[in-house]
């Protein structure tokens, strides 16, 4: 299982309207690490993480999933690897009622009938969210609807989670859980965010990107400590 | 709570709670329905006693369904105003006196009106009904199960979904015009049309974003029932279902075509 690296080969995109997002990214995350992606808004991070199960797909350069390279072709198979929740769980949830958003997945990667049971209920389980597992996805708590939507893409069974600021609009106990929650997958992760104490709990590597670029990459005291990151990021 | 905010709320009820079996089921509720719906609506104009002895399904379905009639009913006098539409000059060129109660001569345009309101009420009725007690998305399964094309109901589920988007983004450019209006409740056309054109906008791109995440996790354009397909696409009818088709498969064409009427009234 050591092969469910991310890498970046030169990447740009070019939104349709002629925006330059993403401009020659290179990047390398190995097996099991957990990174951190920081940037200002309009950075470019949910543009970047878009590209890592090709739901947008690099006007130039390659991206490659632990030695598949993203193409048409081989998209079913790294949409099984690659778990992505999203910045609005509004988006993420869609079904009538929690589980069915859970199991939708895993029907979708044609499991037997006893397997997507059984993720369903794994799924539910480490999220916590058992209890919610009639309910409407509409009519949870923002912080519930998080943990649903991590277990939406847990059932999956991904090697790989890509999460886009997780903890936005969290307050503090939900906020917490959820740290927690993270801290005990095993998974390949990157976290686009811009909650600094996550980022010190669970991160030991720390990307920023600036203006469609990647500025700095590497060790997280280090970068953090870095004057020019820290004008980027406007952090005193 | 606004209209709106309520709107919403009662579209989404109608999928709460219906991860568990409905009774009747959608399997036999929904051609029930349908041979209701074709009964009743062949029924000839101006035979409004039949047409009273179709009220029977409603009620009793509703309270099979653990509905509340009157609030059923309250409901389908919504498609009034159409009936009214359709049969208001019936009156008016149809003038040979059927009845006279009293001094007043009915003629059978009335008939015909009146007719056309209680056909207009009980179908909806009926409609409602199934929708209540199944959900809209289950029935757009059970029509997947009768043969439909799932083209055809995977499109009617995204109707729905996406009629669900429009409400929410519309509630909440609502909300924030509100925030922003400090009590104004006029604004000039221009204004709404900017607003009818933001919403369009927010509209698509949420949508867009929804089908992203359906993409993100494997989907290939079929939805397919969580409980359908863990039960092994096996979908046994209880004994109280078989019964209830059964006794509505023979009640709802006796209704139709025999004259009850005379033989009660006799
Ligand atoms: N659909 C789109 N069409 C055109 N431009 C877009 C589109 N989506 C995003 N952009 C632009 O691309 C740039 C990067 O957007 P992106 O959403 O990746 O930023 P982000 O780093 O995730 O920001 P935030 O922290 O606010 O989430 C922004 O300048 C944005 O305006
Ligand atoms: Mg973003």
């Amino acid at each position: 299982m050591s092969h469910h690296y991310i890498k970046f080969t030169n990447v740009s995109y070019t939104y349709p309207d002629g925006y330059k997002a993403l401009k020659d990214i290179d990047l390398y995350i190995a097996h099991g690490e957990r990174v951190a992606l920081l940037g200002n808004n309009g950075a470019g991070k949910s543009t970047l993480l878009l590209h890592c199960n090709g739901l947008l797909k690099a006007t130039s350069g390659e991206v490659n999933i632990g030695g598949i390279p993203v193409t048409k072709k081989t998209i079913s198979d790294i949409r099984r690897s690659v778990g992505m929740v999203f910045q609005d769980p509004d988006d993420q949830l869609f079904m009538p009622t929690v589980e069915e958003d859970v199991a939708f997945g895993p029907i979708n990667m044609n499991l037997p009938p006893k397997e997507v049971e059984e993720r369903v209920f794994m799924a539910l389980e480490k999220t916590g969210t058992t209890h919610l597992r009639t309910k409407s996805p509409l009519n949870l708590s923002g912080g519930q609807q998080r943990r649903v939507a991590i277990a939406t893409v847990l059932a999956m069974n991904p090697s790989v989670l890509v999460m886009d600021e997780p903890t936005s609009n969290l307050d503090f106990g939900a906020r917490r859980e959820l740290i927690n929650l993270l801290k005990t997958f095993s998974h390949t992760q990157i976290i686009a965010t811009h909650d600094l104490g996550l980022v010190n709990e669970l991160c030991n590597r720390v990307i920023v990107m600036n203006e469609g670029k990647i500025v700095a990459d590497g060790e997280r005291d280090t970068i953090l400590a870095d004057l020019n990151v820290l004008q980027i990021l406007h952090i005193e | 709570m606004g209209k709106l905010d309520k709107v919403f709320q009662t579209l989404q009820d109608l999928e709460k709670h219906k991860s568990y079996r409905a009774f009747p089921d959608p399997l036999v509720a929904l051609p029930i329905t349908i041979l209701y719906l074709c009964l009743l609506l062949s029924i000839p104009l101006h035979r409004v006693t039949m047409l009273i002895w179709m009220g029977l399904y409603p009620i009793i379905a509703c309270a099979c369904a653990g509905q509340t009639y009157g609030k059923v009913f309250l409901k389908s006098l919504i498609i009034l105003p159409l009936c009214i539409f359709i049969g208001i000059f019936n009156p008016l060129y149809q003038h040979s006196v059927v009845a006279t109660i009293g001094s007043f001569n009915i003629t059978q345009g009335w008939i015909s009106l009146i007719s056309i309101c209680i056909r207009g009420v009980f179908a909806l009725q009926s409609v409602i009904i199934l929708i209540e007690s199944n959900g809209f998305i289950s029935i757009c399964r059970t029509m997947r199960r009768f043969g439909i094309p799932s083209f055809i109901t995977d499109q009617l589920q995204f109707v729905y979904r996406y009629i669900m988007v429009i409400l929410k983004e519309t509630i909440t450019m609502r909300n924030a015009r509100m925030a922003r209006g400090y009590g104004r409740k006029k604004y000039p056309l221009k204004m709404w049309s900017a607003f009818v054109g933001q919403l369009f906008l927010r509209s698509i791109d949420r949508s867009e974003r929804i089908s992203k995440a359906m993409s993100a996790r494997g989907f290939k354009g079929e939805m397919i029932d969580y409980h359908t397909y863990i039960s092994n696409m096996q979908h046994k009818l209880s004994f109280s279902n078989i019964l209830y088709l059964l006794t509505w498969g023979t009640v709802l064409p006796l209704l139709r075509f025999t004259d009850l009427s005379s033989i009660f009234f006799r």
